[in-house]
């Protein structure tokens, strides 16, 4: 056999392996078998809604108290200002289940979208979080220098 | 506008491949979604249900094996590492254990040669008068290919028959890219060998 069957016939097998695929009845049954899987892998716990309510109830009095404070010692609440999103594409054109990743980018990357950035802290990552479109696609950034 | 992409790219997150897609893809799927389930099911378990047919040569040992692979993908979807490799890759790698282990546990192949071939699915395909020259050959192959010890098949079906990258074909079988190039050509010869009835 020549080498030049041998590729013909591979090509050939390639090909037919190719057309096939699972039947739409058999994509079913896995899909449903994984489905079943995926839910079944986060168990509610009968413990988890408990802690779950003791952790709100105990962060509501920590948030209380600090409030209380503030006001005690005539101190401004402390301000969170919200960091600016930098849309890649107008935000009407999002679809509605986009996807917020929160992640960190090297402090560099500030100075090649034009940021001002603090040359004393480059070795330090930024928290940033990103909106991402279903596809995968970024379509904006929240950058937390 | 500026092309979406080219932001991207400037975030540096091109560099990082196609795992930015799979990455959420995959949180998604840990999240609970099941459309995003339904989605990476779509994009990647044809490819899968091929490697595992060329391999065992069974529609549903294929179908088990794909179905295994995302099983355990699904246990543990945040265990996955996009730095060694893409999502196919280790999906076929998933399915390539079950196989083994599946193989291992009835030694089916080694004990009953025929058996393979006539559950072939293109062995039981119908051929019409006109194609049954090109049906005997392409039966004839296939069991040439089941009849190649098992690592040399292997890396047959990722390379010749699926047409992956030699890095990629390697990642899956645990090997270095000499030791598959080796079994590559050794299968190659062996088929040969085969198809021509010089091979006992």
């Amino acid at each position: 056999m020549t080498p030049l069957l041998l590729d013909h016939l591979l090509a050939e097998a390639r090909h037919q392996l190719s057309l096939h695929h699972p039947d739409a009845a058999a994509d079913a049954d896995v899909l449903q078998h994984l489905a079943t899987v995926q839910s079944t892998l986060r168990p509610r716990r009968p413990g988890q809604r408990l802690w779950r309510w003791a952790g709100l109830g105990l962060g509501s009095v920590g948030l209380t108290g600090a409030g209380l404070l503030s006001l005690a010692l005539w101190l401004p609440p402390p301000a969170a200002p919200a960091q600016p999103l930098l849309a890649f594409s107008p935000p009407k054109d999002w679809p509605a289940d986009v996807l917020v990743v929160p992640t960190e980018l090297p402090r560099e990357r500030l100075a090649w979208l034009g940021l001002p950035t603090d040359g004393g802290a480059s070795d330090r990552p930024v928290q940033a979080e990103l909106v991402v479109h279903p596809s995968g696609r970024v379509l904006a950034v929240r950058l937390h220098p | 506008m500026l092309d979406p992409m080219s932001w991207r790219a400037r975030l540096g997150f091109v560099a990082d491949g196609p795992s930015v897609d799979e990455a959420v893809l995959l949180q998604r799927i840990a999240a609970g979604q099941a459309q995003a389930l339904g989605l990476l099911y779509r994009r990647e378990s044809g490819a899968v249900y091929r490697f595992a047919l060329a391999l065992c040569g069974d529609e549903a040992c294929a179908l088990d094996a794909m179905q295994e692979a995302f099983t355990q993908l699904l246990r543990g979807a945040t265990a996955y590492d996009p730095a060694r490799g893409s999502l196919g890759a280790y999906l076929a790698g998933m399915a390539r254990h079950h196989l083994l282990a599946h193989w291992r546990e009835r030694d089916r192949y080694a004990a009953d040669p025929e058996d393979r071939a006539e559950n072939h699915p293109e062995a039981a395909a119908p051929a019409t008068d006109t194609l049954l020259v090109h049906a005997q050959a392409r039966a004839g192959l296939w069991d040439a290919v089941h009849r190649l010890p098992w690592s040399q098949r292997e890396a047959l079906v990722l390379v010749d028959l699926q047409e992956r990258p030699y890095a990629e074909a390697a990642a899956i079988a645990g090997v270095s890219l000499d030791v598959l190039r080796t079994r590559l050509h050794r299968a190659r010869q062996r088929l040969a060998e085969l198809l021509q009835g010089d091979a006992p």
